[in-house]
């Protein structure tokens, strides 16, 4: 492991990855405390369940909130209704990535990065500029297109049917874009070990149109009282264990894109942007705006430096050890793998949608009915890449 | 002046819906000529039913196990390029409401009791639909939910085209009414 070491806890906190906790410079073999989410027990109180199959939210997962029949009390969720098990323990790397891709379709890029960053860092191989910057657009792409859903999805709430459908265009041209470049709407098969399997340039004139729609969206919606008066105070968060986006709302500027050297985005002169509010769905609606319009900034510096790419044989180590993490659109994503004679030995991840779930519950507290979809779509979560394990 | 200011909010004369509503329509006509129709028709279940969806079609949805690449481009099908209202599909929020099931995803324990209980609170006429490859066969990644055995048409791909969708959505419904 190149990058990361067994130590002393250094950096920020991120969290629990297999029997370690990780943090932004080491790995410390303890396990992350969770802390217990207690609900103040009340005579009026009664339990509604809400899922495991509703139409309001995309994915199955289950919340059990307790209510006096408007506010909510408390809330506990059970996201691992559509558990999943994946196969790639004694698979080679090629044979494991399909598998990888589908653990979450949203982040595809996200996840077969960081995971071949694990990989890379494992086998000692050096990537050129092409590649890193390659790697970097296509981040940035997801990012751009998971912030427009996530948005269109609060519209969905407050039912805002013209800026909804106008996200959602954008969103579609985003992925009939990604497809142009890579063949596949969600980058399936275009990552490799060493190389990438795409040609970027002159993605960034393409997202110009896109950007500026976006933008006046953004200044619409920030004009409609009603919208913003949906978004204000809900959802406050107070918890430092949150991660990506939610953390830079809350004014911490947590991002990997500054402290994780998988990727080199402080060449581009990234800095993140955050937001120095109330920590609230408003707050984290702002933010991913901000970064849609940053990122196309970084796709077009990131093409100035795409050179013409030659494919070079790498050395490859085997046996080792690597640690990849990424920033994906809802945060810090990391892969810890074991390789054994070129095939998965051990693997654990620790993803964004795992940190923030209990920071959202928390969040709820307080909140009335109306509230939830508003803070539930701000914070991005996905149970595809919670109900998951490997085996 | 910010919007936080004072406590309360700043709003200039906003007339954001209008403009929306100014622009021209963005649906796509169907692309038939480059189209490649994949969905297909489980004739054991075809030879069974008859269902009179002349009309509109409701659809609802189970995430059984899927990664959300289905759920996304499901979700689409409602977005301006695609327009499934002129089609006369229809998302509903409850299986009491719903002609049509449609499957997302692999196998997965728990959810197996999800889709018998919504499957059995759907009014007859009804059918179901899988889509994409985990729905269909468990893909790469584990097995098909026993209930998609009884779907009218299968949707494959990982994930399908909305159009992909649309298109199989349509062919459930036409065979159903024959």
């Amino acid at each position: 492991m190149r990058l990361y070491s067994y130590d002393g806890p250094s950096g920020r906190k991120i969290g629990e990855i297999g029997d370690y906790t990780l943090y932004s410079e080491t790995l410390v073999r303890e396990k992350s405390v969770i802390k217990p989410y207690v609900t103040k027990e009340s005579n009026t109180a009664f339990n509604f369940i809400y899922g495991p199959s509703t139409g309001g939210l995309i994915e199955s997962t289950l919340f059990n909130i307790l209510t006096t029949g408007e506010s909510i009390k408390g809330m506990t969720s059970d996201p691992m209704f559509k558990l999943r098990e994946l196969k790639v323990l004694g698979k080679n790397v090629k044979d494991a990535m399909p598998i990888i891709e589908r653990i979450n379709g949203s982040f595809t890029a996200s996840h077969s990065i960081a995971f071949l960053g694990a990989v890379e860092d494992a086998m000692e191989i050096e990537l050129d500029e092409y590649i890193l910057m390659g790697r970097i657009i296509e981040l940035e792409l997801e990012r751009i297109r998971n912030h427009l859903h996530v948005i269109a999805r609060m519209c969905e709430a407050a039912a805002f049917g013209v800026p909804y459908n106008n996200l959602f265009y954008m969103r579609e041209k985003i992925n009939r874009l990604i497809e142009e470049y890579s063949g596949h709407r969600f980058f399936h098969n275009v990552n490799r070990i060493g190389e990438i399997d795409i040609d970027l340039i002159g993605v960034s004139k393409s997202l110009e149109n896109i950007c500026n729609d976006a933008k006046n969206t953004y200044d619409s919606l920030r004009d409609s009282k009603i919208f913003v008066d949906r978004l204000l105070d809900n959802g406050v968060v107070k918890d430092l264990d949150c991660i990506g986006p939610v953390a830079r709302g809350c004014g911490y500027p947590y991002d990997a894109r500054v402290d994780s050297t998988t990727l080199p985005y402080t060449e581009l002169g990234f800095s993140p942007v955050i937001e120095k509010g109330k920590g609230d769905a408003m707050d984290r609606f702002i933010i991913r705006f901000e970064e849609i319009q940053q990122s196309t900034e970084i796709i077009g510096e990131a093409e100035k430096r795409l050179k013409k790419h030659t494919t070079r044989p790498h050395h490859m180590e085997n046996e080792g050890e690597g640690l990849g993490r990424v920033e994906s659109p809802s945060g810090d994503l990391t892969y810890l793998i074991k390789l054994n004679e070129g095939k998965i030995n051990e693997i654990s991840m620790l993803t964004p949608s795992k940190v923030n779930l209990p920071v959202f519950l928390n969040s709820t507290r307080g909140n009335v009915f109306t509230d939830f979809h508003f803070n539930w779509e701000s914070f991005g979560i996905w149970i595809s890449e919670i109900a998951v394990g490997f085996i | 002046m910010d919007f936080r200011d004072s406590g309360g909010f700043y709003m200039k004369t906003n007339n954001w819906f209008l403009k929306g509503l100014t622009k021209l329509g963005r649906t796509e006509k169907f692309p038939s000529e480059k189209f490649e129709a994949k969905s297909q028709v489980n004739e054991k279940v075809k030879s069974e039913k008859f269902m009179p969806f002349n009309k509109s079609l409701h659809l609802y949805s189970i995430d059984s196990g899927a990664c959300g690449a289905c759920n996304m481009e499901l979700q689409a099908i409602s977005t301006p390029h695609y327009d499934m209202n002129r089609l006369g599909l229809f998302f509903t929020n409850t299986p009491r409401h719903a002609d049509a099931l449609i499957i997302l995803g692999v196998h997965s324990e728990r959810m197996v009791e999800v889709l018998e209980k919504a499957y059995n609170a759907m009014p007859k006429p009804k059918l179901i639909i899988s889509l994409g490859d985990c729905a269909l066969s468990g893909g790469l990644i584990g097995e098909c939910p026993e209930i998609s055995g009884k779907s009218v048409v299968n949707i494959p791909g990982c994930p399908p085209n909305p159009y992909a969708i649309l298109e199989g959505i349509i062919k459930a419904k036409e065979v159903s009414s024959k």
